[in-house]
């Protein structure tokens, strides 16, 4: 694949990410919901990041995703799936280019997803909060 | 008798021509070029080192406060994983790590933080596959932070 169809999967997966995040803020508390706009900030500079990488180049927005949140612990469990979706597709930019500012740029996409997925998993109180191998499907 | 070819001759001939134009020219690299290193061994060989010297950090964490067990367990254990994910691929033995003096939950937090750089460095140099198995441990040990509390 190339580095531009690489990088557009990571796209649409922040699309996603900034969707989800605006859906599932309403169900936290204040302390949480401030967690959850940061990171929702956090993937609008990340996408806006891979706009600007891709220029003409980019997708065309516009997906429509089947998704809805009705409890604070679904809300948690979205933010943890959003977070792993963004990882699987920065960890694809990692292992399909040899360009090292975009492997590095992959891998700090990774762990920074990895670092929120972990913080949600906390929140969420269930089950581990960490994994061995983020990113991988 | 006729020496003149036959037609089964002539068609066979045309044949055997066709193969050889098929065959690739191209040859393998000749076995007299001087190998090069391959750069994931030394790779994969500081990055089990890593993973052992967090192992051992996280033993002695274990002994010295086992109240902390349910914490640092499952953590420890993805550094197993991790290690096993880098002894799968061009591994050399990675050499004895030594137990460090540091066993607290600071100095975890310390260790897991230079390892995730260390790895995160290691995967910009690493061929693909060896790429993705680095940055996902850079990852893993980015997040232990938050586990670690």
């Amino acid at each position: 694949m190339s580095p531009s169809t690489l990088l557009a999967a990571v796209l649409e997966a922040e699309h996603a990410a900034i969707y989800g995040y605006g859906l599932l803020g309403a169900h936290l508390d204040d302390a949480t919901r401030r967690t959850a706009l940061a990171a929702f900030d956090a993937h609008r500079a990340r996408r806006d990041d891979l706009l600007a990488r891709l220029g003409a180049g980019a997708p065309a927005t516009g997906a429509s995703y089947d998704v809805a949140v009705h409890s604070p612990t679904e809300a948690l469990v979205l933010a943890v799936a959003l977070e792993e979706g963004v990882g699987v597709r920065w960890l694809d930019l990692v292992g399909g280019t040899a360009d090292q500012a975009l492997r590095l740029l992959g891998v700090g996409g990774l762990q920074e997803t990895a670092v929120r997925a972990a913080h949600w998993r906390r929140l969420r109180g269930t089950g581990p909060v960490t994994v061995a191998f983020p990113g991988r499907r | 008798m006729s020496s003149r070819p036959t037609r089964r001759v002539l068609l066979s001939a045309g044949a055997v021509g066709l193969v050889a134009a098929c065959t690739p020219s191209h040859r393998p690299p000749s076995a007299s070029r001087p190998a090069r290193p391959d750069p994931d061994v030394a790779l994969t060989a500081a990055a089990v080192d890593r993973e052992l010297t967090l192992l051992a950090a996280y033993d002695a964490a274990l002994a010295a406060t086992p109240a902390l067990a349910s914490r640092l367990a499952p953590l420890r254990s993805e550094h197993a994983e991790h290690l096993m994910a880098l002894r799968a691929g061009p591994a050399p033995v990675g050499s004895a790590a030594t137990s460090p003096t540091p066993v607290t939950r600071t100095s975890l937090r310390a260790a897991e933080l230079a390892a995730a750089a260390a790895h995160a460095a290691a995967a910009v140099t690493a061929s693909d596959r060896l790429a993705a198995v680095l940055a996902s441990l850079a990852a893993s040990e980015a997040s232990h932070q938050v586990a670690l509390g």
